[in-house]
């Protein structure tokens, strides 16, 4: 085989188109075509962000495996035409030969790799407090040794709770129970057996309870790369559908009346929104290199209505704006403003709600939203002042009535009633806790009461008076109502005046609205405000312009991503902080119906999603029906089932950072009878069936979940095979046949002394025989 | 006589080259007392006591480098040792409140910092770029390093002056030298402060001190913390009164308290210990570049002459050079307690030495001169890059978690190791390009030389000129400069296809490729690379031109040296070239082109390290692919090391082919090897220190 003094192919290379393929130039030109492109989309991330391509995209597109595919045909034909299959040879026949089945080991290895992650949460005992919700106030590790202790003197003393043993089913994969022992203050400990997601144990009087937690087998992981939607009526089981083509990097949305804005407040405005090039003003379609689209349009099975993504932005924070919308499924009344000043050009949006917790914006001259009733309702609201601080008092018995204004320590007899009231703080902004009032504010005077039989503190909320609280004698608050109803009283600040967006039921359906001002010298004003048409407001220091925008009944809450500015990104992973805009179309019976909302990344759509709800009118009689929809990765079936145990975690000198972590799981593969314990490591991975599984990403405080990376490795043998024949070949290349040229020279070169010295002793024969002759005259 | 001139004229430039290295400003007076007290302390076992830092155990000696390092820019304080200056801070912090003693490295983030004090404070922060902890207090400051803390690419900046502000404020507690008594070898160990709350409360009644926060460190006994607390009190009140007598007495009962406190095989050992203050007291060997130095020269010399005493001199050098560079990066690895490739400095300083020891051993055995010459000037250029450019000045570091495996360490030794092949085939290519074209075309050669001088003369003055005053964030962007440099760039791309399509002379193309080179480091916006840059660029054309020059011009031997000597010519050296070259054609045989006998010699002494190189970086890039997949899942990534890793490699295989291909094979050879070279510098300091990637830690 070794011995051809032609190569096998020779013939061949009479062609022409053969003789170009396997020219040495041309490989040449294709590595050089090969390092360009490599060094364009390693080097310069930007241009890969332009295209939207990931390196694995880059390093796995058509071009650049087009480009290598076309060097192994180059080498091939090179090979078979133009090197000779000698023993001489061997080096680079090895090396050719090597490169042919790296390049294919490749093709087939980044074809086919899928690489994501799952992670494992570590069975636990947590220690709830039914106090708050039943919420955990502590969790500790399932493993026996365990402990966690606090003091707390309201329930007894020193609460201290120790794992013991834990029990795991016939197959050792899953925690059935834990046995702890609890002792609380002096009394004597207690051992205690806890269930696995059983009933909670309680301790402490009840006040505290234990549970035993655990999770269910990860049969998925999850793509790094790559973007789903999940879905699923409220309480049912997920379903997916991919988001291929998803962009990656830049900000990329559609047209909808509104540009995307950073938290500094300046506009984000789209990318690119679909993959053309302008060139000389020339649109040039490059959809057919970049692997992105916009809108990117998904059918959902079974559900009733389909989705187009709209949108797409990188970087969100985690602050959002939020946008509220007519289509809500309860009455929500709601009004949108904007407020600029004549001829400038800065304004300001705000939607405000019936709600209190979001009917006021707090500018220097407060503006709040109010749905009234009636007249009367609108009569007590807009009473002209007194003064900058007002302060309304009632007594029942014996009757008596007043409206004053009032200032920071004023105390304020109340005639022969025996009342004494002191004004001992007069607050601008007073934080509400009530159910229902969560996060509202107002300002609130603190009145101090003394009454003929009792002495107390009132907080007067201005907005909510009947939310007023007192404080007794024995500093108890009394939250259920007045301690002494005798006395009604009603706070109002004016002092940077207040303004008022009233209307009624009726209102919000015209789209009108009667905006009223109160000012600090008590006098009141009122308008009637109807759609987009601009209504002058001066305000104490500026002439405002109120424009109504929109009045709503039914809002509902989206909200809109805020971005991060520009110069604190880092470039790292920027799905993970993405969102997308979705239009929900209806389909069938539905048809018509639409919906936008922006969906917030979710690492997991089964840990900590962040569900969009979408409501479709599908229930019964035309009922409301929720789904919810989960922006997340796309998932791939592990073939397993993996059960998380216990991270491990070790520290370099001084514990402030790690040296190595290590996850001990257990898996059992997909029609496998045991389940085995597996563990992977810090430069140590774990193979089950198609999936090897890494160490990539651990839980802060060293236990409670660890991610693992999971990759297919399709291809890697033909790949090694190939580095080891290129290694072997280019020994051989460099290193043996230099020693074959010098032999073969060596034994060349005596091969011509030998015919040398030969044609010199057939010539001396020759010359002797001549000269012996005799002479022919 | 001309040997005599030849060798004064290498003094002149040694001595030149050592007084400008021991050149100091000295930026605060220093502190009489304390230099008075240092001149009478035996810091012999004091500077063993074993400090907690940095994620592993160093002595006090080492803490103190690095903390004043990381501070003042200086292991030191003026006039002091690193070990009397830490003491000094400790002790005397409230004396230096008005002293500029926090340096600030970034010229820009200095002229940003200088705007917030009067003319006098700022012309002194911006030339000298210190501040004291009162002026790093000012409100403009503060909120220029939040604004630098807020932006992903100033943060760095911001997070060295917040460093050094950190370490100015609590280097007391940050000496960690009390042992935790933990089983555990990872335990925090604590600062003598600390075990103040270990005191018993009548103690600490009588005293008047406060019990400290965080409660008593678990295990130590009031003995031992009564013992402990005294003797750091007693050695601050010592150092206070500058009473040499007392601080010598608990230094000294320190060093030997410490050790006995450590769970038994705990403590650092002592051998370990002397090594590492043994090495930084050497400096970390890095001064090794000066003996490399003159071996280059020596070796120049040779290579021009082929005279016996400058060979003697340069291996000499070379060996006395490589012996040094050794016992540094072994005494590294005794004291890391692994083979020290963890880091850029390491990563340099080991790689160059083996590069040194190939090109020892290849002069031994071939004589080629080339292979002195790059020895020489590999040791000299790792060696001194390591002392002066890489950050962090070689501080001893723990690996990193992900670093810490059997195959890495093969993968990584054998990738640095050819790439300090690469660099030692680099400069064989310089010598054949700088013969070839002296041979070829001397006027051109010579011109070529200036131009890139003259260049480099102009770009000195522009990193002066154009940065100065912009400041990160500050009224003039770095983008008006870098746009300029892009627009300068796309014009140039235009102007050197069209000189090389009209196939214009040497110098235009040189002029054209030099403004190209210029254009992309001004356009980088960075005034260090572009003055770094500039400063090459003048030294390595005066030195061409130069040497062009003076080999046209030069003494009879030189001119003998150079002679073309054709292949096979009665007489001429014989040009068979050595079986570790390879099988590829060479230039011997061509009659068209007939060079100098040893421009053959250097090519083929050039395919010998790139045969080399070739197996070895493909080794390497494997075992790496290997330990990537079976740490990672996944053996490639796409990674920008990876692949500008995989881009090296290919331009040799680009080489090794192109010589089946072309007429003038040593030539093509030899630019694409400094191209390769070129893409190892890239890969490893461009890629390292700039794009993300999965190596961003190598």
């Amino acid at each position: 085989m070794f011995s051809s003094s032609r190569p096998p192919l020779a013939d061949w290379y009479s062609n022409p188109i053969i003789r170009f393929l396997a020219s040495i130039r041309l490989g040449v030109f294709l590595m050089f075509v090969a390092l360009v492109y490599a060094s364009v989309l390693s080097a310069l991330p930007w241009v890969r962000a332009y295209l939207e391509m990931t390196e694995m995209q880059a390093f796995g597109h058509w071009l650049f495996v087009s480009a290598i595919l076309l060097l192994c045909v180059s080498v091939t034909l090179a090979t078979l035409t133009r090197i000779r299959f000698t023993v001489k040879n061997l080096g680079v026949l090895t090396v050719h030969t090597g490169i042919l089945v790296l390049c294919i080991g490749s093709v087939v290895y980044f074809g086919t790799k899928i690489e994501g992650d799952v992670t494992l949460r570590s069975p636990r005992i947590q220690v709830l407090s039914t106090a708050n919700a039943g919420r955990p106030v502590a969790e500790l590790l399932a493993e026996p040794g365990q402990s966690w202790t606090t003091n707390a003197p309201m329930l007894g003393g020193a609460i201290a709770v120790r794992i013991n043993d834990l029990t795991y089913d016939d197959n050792n994969q899953r925690l059935t129970q834990a046995k702890v022992v609890t002792r609380i203050g002096d009394a004597p400990a207690k051992e205690r057996i806890l269930i696995a997601d059983g009933a909670d144990i309680p301790i402490a009087d009840g006040r505290i309870a234990l549970r035993l937690r655990t999770y269910p087998a990860e049969t998925r992981f999850f793509d790094r790369e790559h973007a789903a939607l999940f879905y699923r009526p409220a309480g049912r089981d997920w379903q997916y559908v991919d988001l291929i083509g998803l962009p990656y990097f830049r900000e990329r949305y559609l047209d909808e009346g509104y540009q995307l804005r950073d938290t500094a407040g300046v506009a984000i405005p789209t990318k690119r929104t679909s993959p053309t090039i302008r060139v000389a003003g020339v649109s040039v379609p490059t959809g057919w290199f970049e692997p992105w689209r916009m809108p990117l349009p998904r059918t959902l099975d079974e559900a009733p209505f389909d989705v187009v993504v709209t949108g797409y932005v990188p970087y969100t924070s985690t602050r959002a704006i939020e946008h509220y919308s007519e289509g809500g499924g309860t009455l929500n009344p709601a009004v949108r403003f904007r407020l600029r000043v004549p001829g400038g050009e800065e304004q300001t949006e705000r939607t405000l709600l019936a709600d209190p917790r979001r009917a006021l914006a707090p500018f220097k001259t407060p503006f709040e939203f109010r749905l009234i009733e009636d007249d009367a309702q609108r009569s007590t609201l807009l009473r002209p002042g007194v003064g900058a601080h007002e302060l309304h008092i009632k007594l029942v018995d014996p009757p008596f009535e007043q409206t004053l204004a009032i200032t920071a320590g004023q105390e304020i007899p109340l005639g022969d009633t025996g009342y004494t009231l002191t004004v001992s703080q007069l607050l601008p902004s007073w934080p509400m806790m009530s159910p229902g009032f969560e996060n509202a504010d107002s300002p609130a005077a603190m009145i101090d009461v003394v009454a003929p039989d009792k002495k107390y503190s009132r907080t007067v909320i201005q907005r909510f008076p009947s939310l007023s609280q007192d404080i007794d004698e024995q500093g108890v608050r009394h939250r259920e109502g007045p301690y002494d109803p005798n006395l009604t009283l009603h706070y109002r600040s004016l002092g940077n005046g207040w303004v008022y967006l009233l209307a009624t039921a009726d209102d919000l359906e015209a789209g009108r609205i009667t905006l009223a001002q109160l000012r600090a010298d008590g006098t009141v004003s009122q308008e009637l405000a109807a759609l987009d048409q601009p209504v002058g407001l001066p305000i104490p220091g500026v002439d405002l312009e109120f424009a109504l925008l929109e009045t709503l009944t039914h809002a509902r809450r989206t909200q809109v991503p805020l971005l991060e500015p520009v110069d604190q990104r880092e470039n790292t992973s920027p799905h993970q902080r993405s969102a997308v805009r979705l239009k929900f179309t209806g389909k069938g019976e539905l048809a018509g119906w639409e919906d936008n909302q922006w969906a917030f990344f979710s690492v997991y759509p089964h840990i900590d999603a962040m569900p969009v709800q979408v409501e479709t009118p599908t229930g019964p009689g035309g009922a409301l029906e929720r789904w919810e929809v989960v922006y997340s990765r796309l998932p791939h079936d592990l073939g397993a089932e993996l059960w998380g145990r216990k991270l491990g975690v070790t520290y370099f000198p001084g514990r402030r950072t790690v040296s190595a972590w290590r996850s001990d799981f257990v898996a059992l593969a997909e029609g496998g009878e045991r389940p085995e314990s597996a563990v992977v490591e810090t430069n140590g991975t774990y193979s089950l069936g198609r999936w090897t599984y890494f160490q990539s990403g651990a839980a802060k405080d060293d236990w409670s979940f660890t991610t693992l990376g999971v990759g297919n490795r399709r291809g890697i043998w033909p790949m090694v095979l190939g580095c080891v024949l290129i290694t072997l070949g280019c020994l051989y290349a460099f290193y043996v046949k230099p020693f074959i040229q010098q032999a073969q020279l060596a034994a060349a070169q005596e091969k011509a002394a030998e015919a040398k010295r030969r044609r010199e002793a057939e010539a001396e024969v020759v010359a002797a025989r001549t000269s012996s002759a005799p002479l022919e005259v | 006589m001309k040997r005599c001139i030849m060798r004064t004229g290498m003094m002149v430039i040694i001595t030149g080259v050592l007084l400008t290295g021991c050149r100091q400003e000295l930026p605060l007076p220093p502190s009489e007392t304390a230099i008075a007290l240092d001149g009478q302390l035996d810091w012999s076992r004091a500077r063993l006591i074993a400090v907690q830092d940095g994620e592993r155990y160093k002595t006090l000696d080492s803490f103190a480098r690095e903390a004043f390092s990381e501070m003042y820019g200086k292991e030191h304080l003026p006039g002091l040792s690193p070990l009397a200056s830490v003491f000094e801070w400790v002790f005397n912090k409230d004396k230096y409140v008005h002293e500029p003693v926090i340096r600030v490295k970034e010229a820009a983030v200095r002229h940003a910092f200088a705007k917030h004090f009067p003319a006098a404070e700022r012309e002194y922060i911006r030339e000298k770029g210190y501040l004291t902890p009162r002026q790093i207090m000012n409100q403009g400051v503060r909120a220029h390093i939040e604004e630098l803390g807020s932006s992903a690419i100033t943060i760095r900046s911001a997070n060295r002056v917040r460093q050094a502000e950190f370490i100015a404020g609590m280097m007391e507690q940050l000496m960690l030298v009390v042992p935790a008594k933990e089983e555990a070898l990872d335990a925090p160990w604590h600062s003598p402060k600390e075990l103040i709350a270990n005191l018993p409360e009548d103690l600490l009644r009588e005293a008047g001190v406060e019990a400290q926060r965080g409660g008593p460190i678990p295990g130590y006994t009031a003995r031992e913390a009564v013992d402990l607390t005294v003797t750091w009190a007693s050695l601050r009140q010592g150092w206070q009164k500058g009473d040499a007598e007392a601080v010598q007495e608990n230094l000294d009962k320190l060093a030997g308290l410490l050790p006995g406190l450590a769970p038994a095989g705990h403590y650092p050992g002592e051998s370990q210990r002397a090594a590492e203050a043994h090495y930084y007291a050497m400096g970390k060997l890095t001064w090794g570049w000066l003996v490399y130095f003159v071996g280059a020269i020596a070796s120049i010399w040779l290579l021009a002459t082929g005279w016996k005493t400058p060979r003697v001199v340069a291996m000499l050098f070379l060996i006395v050079g490589l012996l040094l560079h050794a016992y540094g990066v072994s005494l590294r690895w005794y004291i890391l307690g692994r083979i020290p490739v963890a880091n850029m400095f390491e990563a340099v300083t080991g790689a160059a030495w083996a590069g040194v020891c190939i090109a020892l051993l290849l002069e031994l055995i071939y004589k080629t001169r080339v292979f002195a010459l790059a020895g020489n000037v590999t040791g000299f250029s790792a060696l001194i890059v390591a002392q002066y450019i890489i950050p962090g000045g070689g501080t001893l570091t723990s690996i990193r978690a992900i670093l810490d495996d059997v195959m890495l360490r093969i993968h990584t030794t054998l990738i640095i190791f050819s790439y300090a092949f690469i660099f030692v085939a680099a400069v064989i290519a310089l010598v054949y390009l700088f013969g070839y074209y002296r041979h070829r075309y001397p006027r051109q050669s010579t011109l070529s030389g200036v131009v890139v001088a003259l260049l480099g003369t102009v770009l000195i003055g522009v990193s002066f000129g154009a940065f100065k005053g912009v400041a990160v964030g500050g009224p003039q962007p770095l983008w008006q400069v870098q746009l300029f440099g892009w627009l300068l760039c796309g014009t140039l791309i235009l102007a050197i296809a069209s000189l090389v399509w009209t196939r214009a002379s040497g110098e235009s193309i040189t002029w054209a490729a030099a403004l190209l080179v210029a254009a992309f480091a001004v356009g980088l916006g960075h005034q260090g690379f572009l003055f770094g840059l500039a400063s090459s660029m003048l030294i390595g054309g005066l030195a061409w031109a130069g040497a062009t020059a003076v080999g046209r011009l030069g003494p009879g031997q030189l001119q003998r040296g150079f002679a073309v000597v054709p292949a096979g010519a009665e007489g001429a050296l014989p040009l068979q070239r050595p079986i570790m070259a390879g099988g590829a054609p060479g230039d011997e045989g061509r009659k068209d082109e007939p060079l100098p006998g040893w421009l053959h010699t250097t090519d083929w002494s050039h395919l010998i390290i790139l045969n080399l190189v070739f197996v070895m970086l493909f080794v390497g890039i494997i075992l790496g692919a290997v330990w990537a997949d079976y740490s990672w899942g996944r053996p490639w990534g796409w990674d920008p090391k990876e692949v500008f890793a995989m881009n090296t490699w290919i331009i040799y295989a680009i080489l090794i082919h192109t010589r089946f291909i072309v007429k003038r094979r040593g030539l093509w050879t030899a630019w694409l090897s400094v191209a390769g070279c070129l893409m190892m510098v890239f890969n490893w300091c461009f890629v390292n220190f700039y794009i993300v990637g999965l190596h961003s830690y190598a």
